[in-house]
């Protein structure tokens, strides 16, 4: 279907861009429009207000800032995904990011865009949260932070208040083992089920594993349950199925034309033993 | 501060097959509808209008992008490379001429996208590997061919543009 009748906005600072927002509860944020588009034209959502963040300076920023990868919200999934430092400091960016969809729209789709969908099946929400990053927004009432933790609340449904836009994303790199996994029935296709795995090395000091589940379970979460099998213990693929069984029984699935909730935990079981055991190998 | 106001009718200033058109659009408009139904250039279609199918597949600033999902006032500043562009009047380039060669479509409606996908792989990799023009192609759908006449084509159009260049 065509577009709903909408206006359109760009202005050229996030100044601007909060105070557009925040005048009309019904105005919303375009960023790559990779998402939003298509639910606009399925008459899913009608905002009044298009407000394009295309037009305001130094969004699209990937750099090393200390011991943080600091992205800005307009970086595309191209860009990122063809950054060195990014290939460098944080490798399970690079392999998560290429199941995103197609080149076309990896072409135009933006991390902050993603970040703020918080879709389940979102590569960028399950990354996030698996690496402990973080992000800065900013509204008219003034800025503040959100770790990830703390970011995806619910399907479609992040912490992010209506008037709040991403104005920075904060990565943590130091050195940690990694996997990742995707299951779709088609290349390119939302994937029925993703798996982020992070396990502490030697060097990585303090943190224990980070496991992250979307697709399947509805939201972006973490499979505490599989964490707690592994910390402390030697990776081994003896316990790699075992916390795969333990994290595979903590979660509840959704059941639709896609797949039943049995097939999703089977395919989630399976998908996490296999994670668990790439991010073993990489210690 | 100055502040910006928004409109359901927005100025652009943007560059189409090399050249500059300054423009009014539609806020609702997509960048395909204005190019098939303002700039009458109809060799872009529109197949699911929902990011899809990739037959609205056009280039801005040389990447591969969905026209149904870029708004035609995104389209500010930046320069727009339409299937239109690729051949010099009546003579065919040599991707063209590979498509019509491997008979790499039946119907048509898909090939201007499936042209602008290869375009932009061709353009930032002139030899690539059977895997990697798949992977290229993958956002395009075409219900005619089954897929290897147009895998061909691009192959074997990278050859010639290869010998072509020496």
């Amino acid at each position: 279907m065509k577009l709903p009748a909408i206006n359109y906005a760009s202005p050229s600072s996030m100044e601007e861009a909060c105070d557009l927002l925040s005048t009309d509860e019904d105005s919303k944020i375009i960023a790559g429009g990779q998402s939003l588009l298509p639910v606009m034209a399925m008459r899913l959502a009608q905002p009044s207000v298009l407000i394009d963040l295309a037009k305001i300076p130094g969004l699209d920023a990937i750099e090393e800032s200390g011991n943080y990868m600091r992205l800005g919200p307009m970086a595309t999934h191209t860009s990122i995904l063809s950054s060195p430092v990014i290939s460098k400091n944080l490798p399970l960016m690079s392999a998560a990011g290429k199941y995103i969809a197609h080149r076309q729209i990896r072409n135009r789709g933006t991390l902050g865009g993603s970040l703020a969908h918080g879709d389940a099946a979102g590569e960028w929400p399950l990354v996030l949260l698996a690496l402990d990053g973080l992000v800065e927004v900013q509204s008219v009432r003034g800025k503040r932070t959100i770790e990830a933790d703390d970011l995806f609340v619910g399907p479609y449904m992040t912490s992010l208040a209506a008037d709040e836009i991403i104005t920075d994303v904060w990565i943590p790199f130091r050195p940690r083992a990694w996997g990742y996994g995707e299951f779709a029935r088609r290349a390119g296709d939302y994937g029925l089920a993703n798996i982020a795995v992070v396990l502490p090395t030697e060097d990585t000091g303090t943190s224990g594993a980070r496991i992250t589940v979307g697709g399947s379970v509805g939201k972006i979460q973490r499979v505490t349950a599989a964490e707690d099998v592994l910390n402390g213990s030697e990776v081994s693929p003896e316990l790699a199925k075992q916390a795969a069984e333990a994290g595979a029984s903590e979660l509840s699935y959704i059941s639709d034309m896609h797949g039943s909730a049995e097939f999703r935990r089977g395919l989630v079981q399976e998908l996490l033993r296999r994670t668990i055991v790439e991010a073993g190998e990489r210690i | 501060m100055t502040s910006t106001s928004s409109s359901d009718r927005i100025e652009i200033d943007v560059e189409i097959n090399g050249r500059r058109r300054a423009v009014v659009v539609n806020a609702r408009d997509t960048l395909a509808d204005h190019l098939r139904n303002d700039q009458k250039l109809t060799g872009t279609k529109l197949g699911c209008e929902q990011g899809v199918c990739g037959a609205c597949t056009i280039l801005m600033d040389g990447a591969a992008v969905r026209s149904c999902l870029t708004l035609a006032a995104q389209g500010d500043g930046r320069s727009i490379r339409t299937v239109e562009d690729l051949s010099e009047g009546s003579s065919l380039s040599p991707l063209q001429e590979a498509f019509k060669k491997h008979h790499a479509l039946q119907c048509g409606f898909c090939t201007a996208g499936f042209l602008m996908s290869a375009t932009e792989l061709l353009e930032s990799n002139p030899s690539p590997t059977r895997d990697e023009v798949v992977e290229a192609l993958s956002g395009n759908f075409c219900r005619c061919t089954g897929y290897q006449t147009i895998v061909a084509a691009v192959l074997d159009a990278s050859e010639q543009i290869g010998n072509a260049n020496g």
